[in-house]
């Protein structure tokens, strides 16, 4: 098997994309599919996976192709995100989701880690009330399960050791 | 889409990205939350709360055990909460006060029981805490930790009352199957009471026990105990110096008792230079040393700079008063993965009459540097030389060289070392020289008077993004003062003043 074999996939809406190898091997579900199989000569249907979207997973991976540490690059949950990857989350949130959901079946775990941080990044240091007006989230609790989590899980009783 | 679409499991791995208190934030908002990140929410929790309160009933903390994996009791409570926590690893008896028990007095008859029936209750128990639990002279408390704790890794006692005979023999019987102990200002060791064991488990040991009554066994029992243990790697021993088997230690260190032991720290002993020397000979080579001794000098130093100086990560001076500045600077030059050093001072001059072979500081992974950095008045331009050098030190966190470790010395030479004025740390100084620290955190001059003006500090502000806090007199003029501590308050950065 060459390194420098390509990979065609393609999109739910049936879009070809032709890609090297090693950028395959980025995913885990790509690149257990391909050791399992070895070279099919016919596309990978990912019918989860809309073209822009996949688009965007290639470039990270191409971006990141390289990267000598790319499986534990996040490991490190207090880790700031480097700079392109901070400017490639710069995106809108429904696109933030889809590459979430993305990268979850094609089992990405750097893009996975990334793009939750993003999402968690938008949660830190803010008030239910603002949390919702970030997210659109409709407020569906009684004002007496609202004060709930606080009451029952409250951070005036957890010991921060 | 938004994101209460997301699947439960991705939500959850966001929850794990953010503190506790941005994940009660989150539940908060909305059901589909709240259920995603219940593991989360119930991860830790705390019996009673602070006004002494149960924050749960006991249904509902029946229907959560099985999320807890840090349980905290502060005082004792209801047996209606006597629930099985299956995955609990950390239990903390954590009791804000000590019950007013004496030596030879009785804490409550079923404090014991009510311990012991907790721990039966979490098979998976890893970390035990007792702080002012105090427990009585029952067997029946070490016994249910002995049968009860699969995996038991680390031990913590604060306050334990005197006890002996068969209780004792049962705690120690406990103490050897922990890798990690922490005991904590008791003296429950009675004479004849040592145990007779061996500790081949115990890795790290910390260690401040008050002998406080007249049949203690005393610091010599301790020491007699600790050659029990001989896997240990950390040694943390903090004493009040009342007949310190000095000799003795020595002479477990020369017969290499510990030969893994690479965090060594004592306080509270008194050594000569030639006894920490004849310490640091035998010691095998550290990543941690502390030992306050007014006494240390060149020839314990030389000894340091042979044995240890490859290894050193953590290097604590504080009390070692003849520790100088050509010390301190040898230091930074001569310990490549030092990561933290606290000592007195160094001047300027010293960095300047360094050949430029022996001047590159190795240390660059240093992450705190606290000591007093005198100038040389003479020579206002060589203050660039240690800028240069700070400025390669990527992981530094936090900087303190304020005067408050110079309160020891020697009168004489602390007034030349403050007459000489401190580094300063200004635009015109070279400050700009500092912008890749990134990681810079803290950064104080207690004691001393920097000449900023709000360039310095809009600098600051811009070039290190993890600054927390900029403390001491910022300017001579205290109105200039007062308006750069202003400034650093807005941005969220703390500022103190001396």
């Amino acid at each position: 098997m060459s390194a420098h074999s390509q990979i065609l996939l393609t999109s739910s809406e049936g879009t070809e994309f032709l890609i090297d190898r090693d950028i395959a091997d980025k995913s885990m579900l790509l690149k257990c599919m391909l050791e399992d199989i070895g070279e099919i000569g016919q596309a990978v249907p990912l019918p989860n996976v809309s073209g822009p979207i996949l688009t965007k997973v290639i470039e990270y991976c191409t971006h990141h192709r390289d990267d000598p540490n790319f499986l534990s690059a996040n490991d490190d949950v207090t880790a700031d995100i480097d700079e392109w990857d901070l400017e490639y989350c710069k995106v809108d949130q429904g696109t933030l989701y889809e590459l979430i959901l993305a990268a979850n079946y094609l089992d990405i775990k750097p893009l996975m880690d990334l793009t939750c941080k993003t999402v968690a990044n938008m949660i830190k240091a803010k008030s239910p009330e603002e949390i919702r007006k970030t997210f659109n989230i409709t407020n569906d609790f009684t004002p007496e399960e609202e004060d709930q989590v606080r009451r029952e899980n409250g951070k005036d009783w957890v010991d921060e050791h | 889409m938004d994101i209460t679409h997301l699947p439960e499991e991705i939500l959850l791995l966001i929850g794990t990205f953010i503190n506790r208190d941005d994940i009660i934030s989150a539940a908060s908002t909305c059901h589909t939350l709240r259920v995603a990140l219940t593991s989360l929410l119930w991860n830790q929790l705390v019996l009673p709360t602070s006004n002494g309160t149960m924050p749960v009933d006991a249904n509902t903390l029946r229907a959560h055990a099985h999320f807890i994996h840090t349980l905290t009791y502060r005082t004792t409570v209801s047996p209606d909460y006597s629930i099985t926590f299956p995955v609990l690893t950390d239990l903390h008896f954590d009791f804000p006060t000590w019950p007013r028990t004496f030596p030879g007095t009785q804490p409550p008859p079923d404090r014991d029981q009510y311990f012991a029936t907790i721990i039966r209750l979490c098979p998976r128990v890893q970390n035990l805490t007792f702080t002012n639990a105090v427990p009585s002279q029952s067997v029946q408390l070490w016994n249910a930790i002995s049968s009860t704790v699969k995996t038991p890794y680390r031990l913590s006692v604060t306050r334990m009352d005197p006890t002996g005979g068969d209780s004792m023999q049962a705690f120690w019987s406990v103490c050897t199957l922990f890798e990690e102990l922490e005991l904590i200002g008791f003296d429950i060791l009675v004479s004849n009471e040592l145990p007779r064991l061996l500790f081949p488990r115990l890795k790290r040991l910390t260690q401040e026990l008050n002998p406080y009554f007249g049949d203690s066994i005393g610091h010599a029992g301790h020491l007699a105990w600790m050659m029990r243990c001989p896997n240990l790697t950390y040694l943390e021993w903090r004493t009040t110096n009342s007949k310190f088997p000095g000799l003795r230690l020595e002479k477990a260190i020369r017969q290499i008792t510990w030969p893994k032991l690479d965090s060594f720290q004592l306080t509270g002993a008194c050594y000569s230079d030639e006894r920490v020397a004849t310490l640091l000979q035998h010691l095998p080579p550290q990543h941690v040393f502390r030992l306050p001794s007014a006494q240390l000098s060149a020839l314990s130093f030389s000894r340091l700079q042979e044995r240890h100086f490859s290894t050193l990560r953590i290097l604590d001076m504080n009390g070692c008063v003849q520790f100088s500045s050509s010390m301190a600077l040898a230091v930074l030059c001569g310990c490549p993965l030092l990561e933290d050093l606290s000592a007195y001072y160094l001047t300027v001059k010293d960095m300047g009459q360094l050949g430029p072979a022996r001047l590159d500081w190795v240390c660059l992974g240093l992450k705190q540097l606290k000591l007093y950095i005198a100038r040389d008045p003479e020579h206002p331009e060589d203050d660039r030389l240690i800028i240069d050098q700070l400025s390669k030190l990527k992981q530094l966190e936090q900087l303190e060289f304020g005067s408050e470790p110079l309160v020891d010395l020697d009168k004489a030479l602390k007034n030349d070392l403050l007459s000489r004025g401190v580094l300063q740390l200004n635009l015109a100084s070279g400050l700009t020289c500092l912008a890749g620290l990134k990681n810079l955190a803290v950064v104080t001059f207690l004691g001393t008077v920097q000449r900023f003006g709000v360039e310095e500090i809009r600098w600051m502000q811009e070039n290190w993004p993890e600054l927390q806090e900029v403390s001491g007199t910022l300017s001579e003029c205290p109105d200039t003062c007062a308006i750069l501590r202003e400034i650093l308050q807005e941005s969220g950065i703390g500022s103190y003043e001396d």
